[in-house]
Protein backbone atom coordinates (compact mmCIF):
# COMPACT_ATOMS: atom_id res chain seq x y z
CA UNK A 1 0.00 0.00 0.00
CA UNK A 2 1.67 3.20 -0.75
CA UNK A 3 0.54 4.58 2.22
CA UNK A 4 3.30 3.85 4.90
CA UNK A 5 2.46 3.82 8.73
CA UNK A 6 5.73 5.69 10.57
CA UNK A 7 4.32 5.00 14.06
CA UNK A 8 6.82 2.60 15.16
CA UNK A 9 9.38 5.92 13.98
CA UNK A 10 7.51 7.93 16.23
CA UNK A 11 7.65 5.68 19.08
CA UNK A 12 11.15 4.63 18.57
CA UNK A 13 12.10 8.92 19.01
CA UNK A 14 10.37 9.24 22.08
CA UNK A 15 11.30 5.85 23.95
CA UNK A 16 7.61 4.88 24.29
CA UNK A 17 6.47 1.23 23.85
CA UNK A 18 3.46 0.50 21.98
CA UNK A 19 1.92 -1.14 24.73
CA UNK A 20 2.57 2.34 27.10
CA UNK A 21 0.53 3.89 23.41
CA UNK A 22 -1.90 1.63 24.07
CA UNK A 23 -3.23 2.65 27.22
CA UNK A 24 -2.73 5.94 27.04
CA UNK A 25 -5.14 6.39 23.88
CA UNK A 26 -7.48 3.72 25.40
CA UNK A 27 -6.84 1.09 22.10
CA UNK A 28 -6.28 -2.47 22.28
CA UNK A 29 -2.76 -3.62 21.71
CA UNK A 30 -3.62 -6.08 19.32
CA UNK A 31 -5.51 -3.24 17.50
CA UNK A 32 -2.45 -0.96 17.99
CA UNK A 33 -0.54 -3.63 16.49
CA UNK A 34 -2.59 -4.06 13.26
CA UNK A 35 -1.92 -0.36 12.80
CA UNK A 36 1.90 -0.21 13.29
CA UNK A 37 2.44 -3.44 10.61
CA UNK A 38 0.33 -1.87 8.03
CA UNK A 39 -2.23 -4.63 7.87
CA UNK A 40 -5.23 -1.48 8.83
CA UNK A 41 -7.51 -0.54 6.02
CA UNK A 42 -8.14 2.42 7.65
CA UNK A 43 -7.38 5.36 10.27
CA UNK A 44 -9.96 6.86 12.60
CA UNK A 45 -9.79 10.65 12.72
CA UNK A 46 -10.13 10.08 16.59
CA UNK A 47 -7.68 7.42 16.63
CA UNK A 48 -4.93 9.66 14.69
CA UNK A 49 -6.36 13.14 17.29
CA UNK A 50 -5.33 10.60 19.89
CA UNK A 51 -2.11 9.79 18.78
CA UNK A 52 -1.20 12.83 17.91
CA UNK A 53 -2.22 13.90 21.11
CA UNK A 54 -0.12 11.27 23.22
CA UNK A 55 2.94 11.07 21.06
CA UNK A 56 2.85 15.55 20.62
CA UNK A 57 3.32 14.86 16.60
CA UNK A 58 1.28 15.97 13.36
CA UNK A 59 -0.70 13.37 11.28
CA UNK A 60 2.20 13.91 8.54
CA UNK A 61 5.00 12.74 10.78
CA UNK A 62 3.01 9.23 11.28
CA UNK A 63 1.92 8.47 7.70
CA UNK A 64 3.74 8.70 4.64
CA UNK A 65 2.88 8.84 0.97
CA UNK A 66 5.68 6.38 -1.46
CA UNK A 67 4.77 5.55 -5.20
CA UNK A 68 3.51 1.79 -5.26
CA UNK A 69 4.94 -0.03 -8.01
CA UNK B 1 -23.95 8.45 15.99
CA UNK B 2 -25.15 4.33 15.86
CA UNK B 3 -23.70 1.90 18.14
CA UNK B 4 -21.38 -0.73 16.99
CA UNK B 5 -21.35 -2.41 20.40
CA UNK B 6 -21.75 -5.82 19.58
CA UNK B 7 -23.23 -7.23 22.96
CA UNK B 8 -26.78 -6.11 23.04
CA UNK B 9 -27.25 -8.08 19.75
CA UNK B 10 -24.77 -11.13 21.58
CA UNK B 11 -26.87 -11.62 24.32
CA UNK B 12 -30.14 -11.32 21.65
CA UNK B 13 -28.13 -14.48 19.51
CA UNK B 14 -27.84 -16.36 22.95
CA UNK B 15 -31.60 -16.21 23.65
CA UNK B 16 -32.88 -16.93 20.39
CA UNK B 17 -30.21 -19.72 20.10
CA UNK B 18 -31.79 -21.34 23.17
CA UNK B 19 -35.30 -20.93 22.04
CA UNK B 20 -34.03 -22.65 18.66
CA UNK B 21 -32.46 -25.32 20.59
CA UNK B 22 -36.14 -25.87 22.77
CA UNK B 23 -38.08 -26.06 19.28
CA UNK B 24 -35.04 -28.66 17.58
CA UNK B 25 -35.79 -30.85 20.87
CA UNK B 26 -39.21 -30.29 20.75
CA UNK B 27 -39.09 -31.56 16.90
CA UNK B 28 -36.57 -34.63 17.17
CA UNK B 29 -38.76 -35.96 20.24
CA UNK B 30 -42.22 -35.32 17.77
CA UNK B 31 -40.12 -36.90 15.47
CA UNK B 32 -39.31 -40.20 17.46
CA UNK B 33 -42.60 -40.14 19.00
CA UNK B 34 -43.87 -40.50 15.47
CA UNK B 35 -41.59 -43.49 14.56
CA UNK B 36 -42.27 -45.30 17.52
CA UNK B 37 -46.12 -44.48 17.17
CA UNK B 38 -45.80 -46.29 13.42
CA UNK B 39 -43.80 -49.07 14.70
CA UNK B 40 -46.19 -49.84 17.29
CA UNK B 41 -49.49 -49.15 15.94
CA UNK B 42 -49.09 -49.14 12.54
CA UNK B 43 -53.19 -49.03 11.70
CA UNK B 44 -54.05 -46.46 13.72
CA UNK B 45 -51.38 -44.46 12.84
CA UNK B 46 -52.08 -44.72 9.24
CA UNK B 47 -55.89 -44.33 9.66
CA UNK B 48 -55.13 -41.01 11.85
CA UNK B 49 -52.80 -39.80 9.51
CA UNK B 50 -55.42 -40.75 6.35
CA UNK B 51 -58.01 -39.03 8.45
CA UNK B 52 -55.52 -36.09 8.08
CA UNK B 53 -55.57 -35.69 4.29
CA UNK B 54 -59.34 -36.15 4.41
CA UNK B 55 -59.41 -39.64 2.80
CA UNK B 56 -60.00 -41.70 5.87
CA UNK B 57 -60.99 -45.50 5.20
CA UNK B 58 -60.33 -48.17 7.60
CA UNK B 59 -59.14 -50.51 4.88
CA UNK B 60 -55.77 -49.24 4.26
CA UNK B 61 -52.91 -51.64 3.33
CA UNK B 62 -49.58 -51.61 5.18
CA UNK B 63 -47.24 -50.27 2.59
CA UNK B 64 -50.05 -47.05 3.05
CA UNK B 65 -49.32 -46.68 6.51
CA UNK B 66 -45.63 -46.44 6.53
CA UNK B 67 -45.72 -44.20 3.26
CA UNK B 68 -48.12 -41.91 4.92
CA UNK B 69 -45.72 -42.02 8.03
CA UNK B 70 -42.46 -41.52 5.96
CA UNK B 71 -44.29 -38.39 4.62
CA UNK B 72 -45.31 -36.93 7.91
CA UNK B 73 -41.41 -37.88 8.74
CA UNK B 74 -40.34 -36.08 6.00
CA UNK B 75 -41.97 -32.81 6.93
CA UNK B 76 -40.77 -32.69 10.43
CA UNK B 77 -37.04 -33.77 9.29
CA UNK B 78 -36.97 -30.14 6.60
CA UNK B 79 -38.29 -28.46 9.88
CA UNK B 80 -35.48 -30.37 11.96
CA UNK B 81 -32.97 -29.01 9.26
CA UNK B 82 -34.21 -25.15 9.47
CA UNK B 83 -34.28 -25.28 12.67
CA UNK B 84 -30.77 -26.14 13.48
CA UNK B 85 -29.63 -23.98 10.44
CA UNK B 86 -30.99 -21.28 12.81
CA UNK B 87 -29.38 -22.07 15.70
CA UNK B 88 -26.17 -21.90 13.78
CA UNK B 89 -26.87 -18.24 12.46
CA UNK B 90 -27.39 -17.63 16.39
CA UNK B 91 -24.11 -19.71 17.33
CA UNK B 92 -22.41 -18.18 14.71
CA UNK B 93 -23.19 -14.67 15.59
CA UNK B 94 -22.25 -16.07 19.31
CA UNK B 95 -18.38 -16.61 18.21
CA UNK B 96 -18.81 -13.43 16.14
CA UNK B 97 -18.05 -15.44 12.79
CA UNK B 98 -20.04 -13.29 10.86
CA UNK B 99 -19.26 -15.53 7.97
CA UNK B 100 -20.58 -18.65 9.24
CA UNK B 101 -23.67 -16.70 10.13
CA UNK B 102 -24.54 -15.61 7.00
CA UNK B 103 -23.72 -18.88 5.13
CA UNK B 104 -25.98 -20.59 7.90
CA UNK B 105 -28.70 -17.76 6.81
CA UNK B 106 -28.18 -18.49 3.33
CA UNK B 107 -28.84 -22.38 3.84
CA UNK B 108 -31.89 -22.00 5.90
CA UNK B 109 -33.68 -19.77 3.31
CA UNK B 110 -32.75 -22.37 0.80
CA UNK B 111 -34.05 -25.04 3.20
CA UNK B 112 -37.73 -22.95 3.72
CA UNK B 113 -37.78 -22.73 0.07
CA UNK B 114 -37.23 -26.72 -0.09
CA UNK B 115 -40.04 -26.89 2.75
CA UNK B 116 -42.37 -24.94 1.05
CA UNK B 117 -41.85 -27.34 -2.18
CA UNK B 118 -42.37 -30.40 0.40
CA UNK B 119 -45.45 -28.94 1.58
CA UNK B 120 -47.36 -28.58 -1.53
CA UNK B 121 -45.75 -32.13 -2.73
CA UNK B 122 -46.86 -34.29 0.61
CA UNK B 123 -50.21 -33.04 0.57
CA UNK B 124 -50.54 -34.11 -2.78
CA UNK B 125 -48.67 -37.70 -2.21
CA UNK B 126 -50.64 -38.25 0.84
CA UNK B 127 -53.86 -37.68 -0.60
CA UNK B 128 -52.67 -40.22 -3.36
CA UNK B 129 -51.81 -42.79 -1.41
CA UNK B 130 -54.49 -42.64 1.42
CA UNK B 131 -56.42 -42.95 -1.98
CA UNK B 132 -54.76 -45.64 -3.62
CA UNK B 133 -56.72 -48.42 -2.10
CA UNK B 134 -59.80 -46.78 -3.64
CA UNK B 135 -61.55 -47.97 -6.49
CA UNK B 136 -60.76 -46.54 -9.95
CA UNK B 137 -62.67 -42.99 -10.32
CA UNK B 138 -62.11 -42.47 -6.94
CA UNK B 139 -58.65 -41.49 -6.09
CA UNK B 140 -57.58 -38.32 -5.33
CA UNK B 141 -54.75 -36.01 -6.75
CA UNK B 142 -55.30 -32.96 -4.40
CA UNK B 143 -52.97 -29.73 -5.10
CA UNK B 144 -53.07 -26.89 -2.36
CA UNK B 145 -52.05 -24.16 -1.67
CA UNK B 146 -53.27 -22.40 1.27
CA UNK B 147 -52.15 -19.89 4.30
CA UNK B 148 -49.64 -22.63 5.62
CA UNK B 149 -48.22 -22.33 2.31
CA UNK B 150 -48.16 -18.80 2.05
CA UNK B 151 -46.90 -18.39 5.64
CA UNK B 152 -43.53 -19.99 4.39
CA UNK B 153 -43.39 -17.67 1.06
CA UNK B 154 -43.25 -15.37 3.56
CA UNK B 155 -41.06 -16.69 5.33
CA UNK B 156 -38.73 -17.94 2.92
CA UNK B 157 -38.82 -14.50 0.67
CA UNK B 158 -37.35 -12.72 3.98
CA UNK B 159 -34.82 -15.41 5.08
CA UNK B 160 -33.50 -14.87 1.43
CA UNK B 161 -33.61 -11.04 2.28
CA UNK B 162 -32.13 -11.82 5.63
CA UNK B 163 -29.35 -13.96 3.91
CA UNK B 164 -28.46 -10.98 1.72
CA UNK B 165 -28.18 -8.97 4.21
CA UNK B 166 -26.13 -10.75 6.57
CA UNK B 167 -23.63 -11.65 3.98
CA UNK B 168 -23.79 -7.27 2.62
CA UNK B 169 -23.39 -6.67 6.68
CA UNK B 170 -20.51 -9.30 7.27
CA UNK B 171 -18.41 -7.50 4.70
CA UNK B 172 -19.34 -4.39 6.47
CA UNK B 173 -17.83 -5.89 9.40
CA UNK B 174 -14.91 -6.99 8.34
CA UNK B 175 -14.17 -3.52 6.83
CA UNK B 176 -15.29 -1.95 10.18
CA UNK B 177 -12.95 -4.34 12.23
CA UNK B 178 -9.88 -3.24 9.55
CA UNK B 179 -10.24 0.58 10.22
CA UNK B 180 -8.74 1.82 13.81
Amino acid sequence: MPIVVRLDVALAQRKMTSKELAAMIGLSEQNLSVLRSGKARGVRFSTLEAICDALDCQPGDLLEFTQGP
Amino acid sequence: MISLEAKPLLRSACLMRRALLLILGILIATALGTLGWIAVDLDRAGLSLAELTGYGSAALRVWQSVALGAILLGHIVIWIAVVWRGQQIFAALLREDVEAASMAAAQAARLLWIMLIWGVLANTLAALVATWHFPDGQRALVISFGSAQISTVLAAVLATFTSRAFVFGAALWQDHKAVI
